[in-house]
């Protein structure tokens, strides 16, 4: 059994590392996703290449209502 | 006659006479939390059944959370069970849009410095003598994520579900006043005004469709403890992709996610007994749950500035702020922010792209921190 002050410091320590370090390989992992399958790729299968509807490159407004709210976060 | 009439009576008037100053309070507290969600309109769909919930459980005799109780049933089935947090995963996950992220993935990261307010905070609750398992639970409202906190609270201290859960959906819907003075103390005028450009679509249907996939097995590998989480919200989000499973997505993101709330709020309110409530370390917790959002901002908003700095100034440090999850909060408080600074600049979307990983990231946090826990052998 650690004693508190040495379970915070390994917590701390391998979770903000853990967490930058697990976010930054899905972000590789992303990027890399992109690059296999880019946009306009018009592969086998269906649906492939294709994009969703999106909301305008450059969004309208201020006013404008960003994206659904979902319910409870 | 008359005793019998008498005994009657005292049936009729146990309510009042077993009324304790607790219960009246913790009722008054119930009323507060209805008033902030119907007349403020603070994240209404959670503190209305919540704030019920609080003023029912409250009543003397009424039996509620007693064993066999109606409250007491739908709490031991789905949230000592962890099943009513995961099923609201898999309805967010449905109503995600992974796109702004996908759009730029670097700013996943910003996800991940918005969750150092976890393990900062959890250090100050060691430090002030919290149990761990009881200062892990705390920490977590700085995932600003409410199935996350009630998930990792159910499972590691149920006595602080109350507290815990009010802290952290009370902090979510203050996101848009306790955020932006930070963030105008932390950037500079040049920096709020950084333009960043226009969102463009790159991100092809193959992608959005692997995406899920690959996070729930790379990131549910890191953190086999956080996969309940992950995959929930990332199969909900596989559904909404993928395009083939229309009804199961909309059942997830409506009906499941509806009824699920109502349970999960009442259920929650059924834990704010007077007797358990009210003590010195409910306000230690919501004190903690404030120094948590506040550090999950300055590390997002430092994060960004370290971006900016590593990109020449091509990322605006206020989309850091995003990065604490808060969706879609804490997004719309960057463009309302970077635009009384710049009115041509809309980082709406790029601040989206944060939000959403700070959505992977809080999942990701509390994943890690439940699996050194289990890797030092606390659970």
């Amino acid at each position: 059994m650690v004693d508190p002050l040495t379970l915070g410091l390994v917590l701390a320590l391998l979770g903000m590392g853990g967490t930058l370090l697990a976010l930054f390989i899905l972000s590789l992992l992303a990027d890399l996703l992109k690059r296999l399958f880019p946009e306009g790729d018009r592969g086998q299968g269906p649906g492939a290449g294709e994009t969703k509807a999106r909301p305008p490159a450059n969004p309208q407004p201020p006013t404008a209502k960003p994206a659904p709210t979902p319910g409870p976060q | 006659m008359t005793d019998a009439i008498l005994a009657g009576l005292s049936g009729l008037l146990a309510g009042f006479a077993n009324l304790t100053w607790q219960q009246a309070v913790m009722m008054a507290v119930g009323c507060l939390l209805l008033y902030l969600g119907i007349a403020r309109g603070l994240e209404p769909l959670l503190l209305v059944p919540i704030g019920f919930g609080a003023i029912i459980v409250n009543i003397p005799n009424s039996g509620l959370m007693e064993p066999g109780g109606v409250l007491r049933t739908i709490y031991d089935a789905g949230v000592l069970t962890e099943l009513f947090p995961v099923l609201i995963f898999i309805g967010i996950g449905a109503m995600t849009d992974f796109g702004p992220l996908l759009e730029n993935p670097r700013i996943l990261l910003l996800g991940a410095a918005g969750q150092f307010g976890i393990f900062l905070v959890l250090l100050l609750a060691l430090a002030i003598g919290f149990p761990p398992l009881q200062a892990v639970s705390i920490g977590i409202i700085g995932a600003m994520d409410g199935p996350t906190a009630i998930y990792v609270t159910s499972k590691y201290a149920p006595e602080l579900l109350g507290a815990v859960s009010v802290a952290a959906y009370s902090y979510m819907s203050l996101v848009p006043v306790v955020q932006p003075p930070i963030m105008r103390a932390l950037t500079t005028a040049d920096e709020k005004r950084i333009v960043m450009p226009a969102v463009r679509s790159t991100v092809s249907k193959r992608t959005r469709i692997l995406f899920p996939i690959v996070v729930t097995i790379v990131g549910s590998l890191i953190a086999p403890q956080g996969t309940a989480l992950l995959a929930t919200i990332m199969l909900g989000n596989l559904m909404r992709e993928c395009g083939v499973v229309e009804r199961l997505a909309s059942a997830s993101a409506n009906e499941i996610t509806n009824v699920v709330t109502l349970l999960l709020g009442i259920s929650i309110g059924a834990t704010m007994e007077g007797a358990r409530f009210l003590n010195v370390q409910t306000l230690i917790v919501f004190a903690l749950g404030f120094a948590a959002i506040c550090l999950d901002t300055v590390s997002g908003v430092m994060f960004g500035k370290l971006m900016c700095a590593a990109t020449r100034g091509r990322v605006n440090p206020l989309i850091g702020a995003a990065g604490i999850s808060a969706f879609p909060m804490a997004a719309r408080v960057v463009q309302t922010v970077g635009q009384s600074y710049n009115r041509r600049n809309y980082l709406l979307m790029h601040a989206m792209g944060a939000n959403t990983g700070g959505q992977i990231g809080s999942v990701m946090a509390a994943g890690i921190m439940l699996s050194v826990l289990a890797g030092l052998g606390l659970t």
